[in-house]
Order: structure tokens, then C-alpha cells, then sequence
């Protein structure tokens, strides 16, 4: 991978043929290896790569993420296959991790507030059954069960009534604190590689607050039941941007977790069942319309 | 796939969705890393293993070279190898030996690999680092590893003493036996790079440990005191 980062930087006129640039390199328990290389003194590429997976439609996500949330995406660079290898090339920024604290800065709650509004003002009216659709297929294909009374409620008729209300809403759909970075200059978002994959409007909000509780099941009911202070005030401003009610986006809670939990089948197995503990504890507690 | 680890059949057990973590397992993840400088699609790889070092293969179709108590390698089988893989070998060479006869025994070493790599090949290892135990955090703490004699710049003058180029020594995190991150010791990016790393994990540490370990990066201390050194370098 190495070699081919090389050349695709040299390629790319990003650095100067024989120069030697220095990487530093994380492998997640995934798929696919990250590497930071410093091309001058003040900047630095980030590279995502791959042997086993294209890359292609996650840099075509990219772009179009770009076209909504600007600068809050890091620009990608180049999309690179070579030597077996799907490179990822995208601008570094220097950041740092959001966690539940920073809800209390009036800045970062602002830049998540607007981050969340920018997606909600593209919401479209959703396609006939197209939640429903993809809410049953989502919850019958998870990898890792699904409680059977919320995939029955989901399905059925009054959950479909609820989500038939719904716009369709093209969010991050991964939009959990450790793709956030907070920056001087606000925030920056990243692995788009989701763009667009959920469209229940409220998602990204679900996801944001559920990952700020670490999915620790009483945390996560307490923010079910509204008795999570911290996360509260933070949920009612977000619902009024994004034309919810936060009562209705709470009904809603239990099944985007149970989502969320769907559509991460390549998590590692730790979290998969951090999850999926909160999701089972939450079941008894399900709100209703 | 670069290279296919052994262990990768073992990640693919997983219950969910195995063909999409072929890196969940500490030895796939070893032979990634160990894969990371290779250049061509295919490779023929060769290990280089202390005596008695009985432990699986990291790569489905690699030589394995054992070293003697004297003396070097037979030779192995291929004329040519792309990659050539010393993990943790090198810290076996200092058993009864003084420091100065096993610094030659590694340099010797590396020479005869040397000859053994293809055009643009790469010699990959892992030491234990000479200044481990300095580190407040492994204080008190054994590992399977102690007593390594050798330093990143060891590491350095070592690679420097055969013909090899483009040589790189990183830190790894947290083992090499169990790599999630190398970071480059290259003292102008090392800081950056670390203190990236450090944001990154920062939810892992509680805030009077997180800003310890800013502070140790900040000064550059923490540039000397990984546990594990993991080093390449090419043939030309």
C-alpha cells in the first residue's frame, strides 16, 4: 500500500518523484487501513485503503457530501487503484473528537445545529412505502437479531402509517461522535461512506445522540424517556430545526437504533453488542404514539 | 488481497458478515503491517525466524528460515524473495551473547538478507524497544517481550550498515503482536502524526490521562519510549 500511495502522490504532483514521505498507519479490526502522510511541514493527506473493497461509490459519496456540507467534509483528493490496492486520498485537518461535554459549548452545539438543518432543507416528500420498504427490509436482513415485537410493530400497520408521514432526508447516516471532529474553525465530518444511505429524517440526530450516551443502555433509555438533561435541550433545539416533534422523533428512537445496528453488520463485534444490549434493554420502554 | 495471512481464515469465523473484517485478528493485522511495503501483487515472501520460534506462518504461502545458534540461515528455497519478514527476530540474536557480538550477528543478518530480496523488495521486522521500560505506563508491568536491546536508532544504524535504502523505523501501537497503529519516528513528522493518533483514541483515556499523553507527545518524549519498534527498508 505503501509503494502505491507513493506513486499515486508522485502521480498526482502532490510530491516531487524519489521524495521519501513519511507515514504513520492504523488498521482497524475492518477492512480497510488508514494512513496520515505529511506531503510539507504544515499539511497532511489522509489515505483510506483497500484490498478488499471498492472504494469508488465511498469517494462518488464524498463528492456529492461536498455539494451540501462544503467545508465541513474533507475534501477528497483522488481515488486510486493500483497494485491491488482502492486508494482514498483526502485533505487532513487537525481536530478534536467531540464527546458529550462539548454539547455545552454554545459554538460546537451551533456548528452540529446547522450541520443538521443543512440536510433537513433538502428534505423531499418520501417516495410511497419507501420508509416502510426500507425499514422492513433493513430490520428482516440485520446480521444481528432485531427484537421481534419492534420489527412487528415497524411493519405493521400503524408503524408504517408513522413512517409514511415521514420526508426523506439525505444524511451522513453514520453520523456518530467519532466521525466528528471539532476544529477552530467549526466542525469537520468524516466517512461519508453512508451518504445518503437513510433517509428517516431525524437519523443522523438518533445517531449523534445515541453514540454521545456510548449506547450505554441506561443512558440511552434516559434519553428515551427525556430525563437525560445534558442531551435534552440539545434534542428539542435540534427537533425545531429539522421540523420534528421531539416527542414524535423519541417514538422514533428505538427503531432508528435498531437501524443503525442493521446497517453496521461490519462493526466489530464489541460494539455490535453494545448495541444491541441497549436495543433489547430499550424494548420494554418503547413509546407510543 | 496483497498478502493472505494464515489467520485471515480465522477472522472469517466471525458471526457477522466475515468477509467484510479480514483484519479483526492480531495476526492478520501483523501481516498487514508487514505487507504495508511491499510492491508487487503477488508476492514470494520469506521469514526469518529465531530457533525455536514454532509459531504459525503469517503468510499462507511464505519460506520460513530458521536462524541457528551460529551462523546463518540455510539458504531457502527461492532465489529471490519481495518481502522478508524478521518479527522479532533480531531480539533473539542477543541471547548469550555481550551487546557487541549480537549487534554484529543482527548487521550480519540483515546483510545476508539483503542479497536474498528481488529489485524494490523489503526488508520488514519488529524489536522490542531498548527504552520500553522508561515509559511510566509499563512500569511494573511484564510482558512477554522484555529485555529488548535495541533502540529506534539502533534500528536505524543497523538497516544503514547493509545496502538497503528508503529505511523507516515506526512506534507501534499497542504491540507488534497486536498492531492497530505504527507511527513514523521521523522526528520533523512525528509529532503531528502522534498527536493525530492521540485525538483519534482520545475517548479511550480519561481527561488527566488524555492530557499526560499530550503533554509526552508534545515534548517529544514519547517519540523513544514505545513498547515495540517496527523498522523496513528497500532494496534498490
Amino acid at each position: 500500500m505503501i509503494g502505491a500511495a507513493t506513486t499515486a502522490l508522485t502521480r498526482l504532483g502532490l510530491i516531487e518523484a524519489g521524495c521519501h514521505p513519511r507515514f504513520s498507519v492504523a488498521i482497524s479490526r475492518g477492512s480497510t487501513i488508514a494512513a496520515d502522510v505529511s506531503i510539507d511541514p504544515e499539511r497532511f493527506l489522509h489515505i483510506k485503503g483497500s484490498a478488499h473493497a471498492s472504494l469508488r461509490a465511498e469517494y462518488d459519496a464524498t463528492l456529492r457530501a461536498v455539494a451540501v456540507h462544503r467545508s465541513t467534509v474533507p475534501h477528497p483528493v483522488a481515488h486510486v487503484v493500483d497494485g491491488g490496492w482502492e486508494l482514498l486520498f483526502s485533505e487532513g485537518r487537525r481536530f478534536s473528537l467531540l464527546d458529550a461535554a462539548a454539547l455545552h459549548s454554545s459554538t460546537v452545539s451551533a456548528a452540529l445545529l446547522d450541520f443538521l438543518e443543512r440536510s433537513a432543507r433538502a428534505a423531499e416528500p418520501a417516495r410511497a412505502g419507501g420508509h416502510a420498504e426500507f425499514v422492513r427490509r433493513s430490520l428482516q436482513t440485520s446480521s444481528t437479531p432485531i427484537p421481534d415485537d419492534l420489527v412487528r410493530h415497524w411493519t405493521g400497520d400503524a408503524g408504517v402509517r408513522v413512517l409514511d408521514s415521514l420526508d426523506a432526508v439525505q444524511q451522513h447516516s453514520d453520523f456518530t461522535a467519532n466521525n466528528i471532529g471539532v476544529t477552530r474553525a467549526g466542525l469537520v465530518v468524516f466517512d461519508w461512506a453512508d451518504f445518503g444511505a437513510v433517509e428517516l429524517p431525524g437519523f443522523d440526530l438518533a445517531t449523534l445522540l445515541l453514540s454521545l450516551t456510548g449506547f450505554e443502555p441506561a443512558r440511552v433509555l434516559r434519553l428515551l424517556s427525556g430525563t437525560d438533561p445534558s442531551l435534552v435541550r440539545f434534542a428539542e433545539s435540534a427537533c425545531a430545526r429539522l421540523n420534528l416533534s421531539y416527542s414524535g422523533f423519541r417514538a422514533l428512537l428505538p427503531l432508528y437504533l435498531a437501524v443503525f445496528l442493521a446497517l453496521k453488520s461490519q462493526f466489530a463485534t464489541g460494539i455490535r453488542h453494545k448495541v444491541a444490549a441497549a436495543l433489547a434493554h430499550v424494548g420494554s420502554a418503547r413509546i407510543t404514539h | 488481497m496483497l498478502l493472505e495471512s494464515l489467520d485471515m481464515t480465522v477472522a472469517l469465523v466471525d458471526d457477522c458478515a466475515p468477509a467484510t473484517r479480514p483484519y479483526e485478528s492480531d495476526r492478520a493485522r501483523m501481516a498487514a503491517v508487514y505487507s504495508l511495503p511491499v510492491r508487487v501483487p503477488e508476492p514470494r515472501v520469506l521469514e526469518i525466524r529465531s530457533a525455536g520460534d514454532n509459531s504459525p506462518r503469517l503468510f499462507r504461502a511464505s519460506d520460513v528460515a530458521c536462524v541457528p545458534a551460529h551462523g546463518l540461515p540455510p539458504c531457502p528455497p527461492a532465489d529471490a524473495y519481495d518481502l522478508i519478514v524478521m518479527h522479532r527476530t533480531l531480539d533473539g540474536l542477543s541471547g548469550h551473547q555481550d551487546r557487541g557480538r549480537a549487534y554484529e550477528s543482527c548487521s550480519s543478518l540483515l546483510q545476508w538478507a539483503t542479497t536474498l530480496l528481488s529489485p524494490l523488495g523489503a526488508v520488514a521486522g519488529a524489536v522490542s524497544n531498548r527504552f520500553a521500560g522508561w515509559h511510566p505506563g509499563f512500569w511494573g508491568r511484564s510482558t512477554s517481550h522484555d529485555g529488548g536491546w535495541l533502540a529506534a536508532q539502533n534500528c536505524e544504524q543497523l538497516l544503514s550498515s547493509t545496502s538497503l535504502t528508503n529505511a523507516e523505523v515506526f512506534g507501534v501501537h499497542p504491540t507488534a503482536d497486536a498492531p492497530l497503529t505504527i507511527l513514523s519516528l521521523h522526528s520533523r513528522t512525528y509529532r503531528g502524526h502522534a498527536l493525530r493518533e492521540l485525538r483519534r483514541r482520545a475517548s479511550a483515556f480519561s481527561r488527566a490521562g488524555y492530557a499526560a499523553r499530550m503533554l509526552w507527545h508534545a515534548t517529544g518524549y514519547g517519540r523513544h519510549l514505545h513498547r515495540d519498534l517496527m523498522f523496513w527498508a528497500f532494496r534498490t
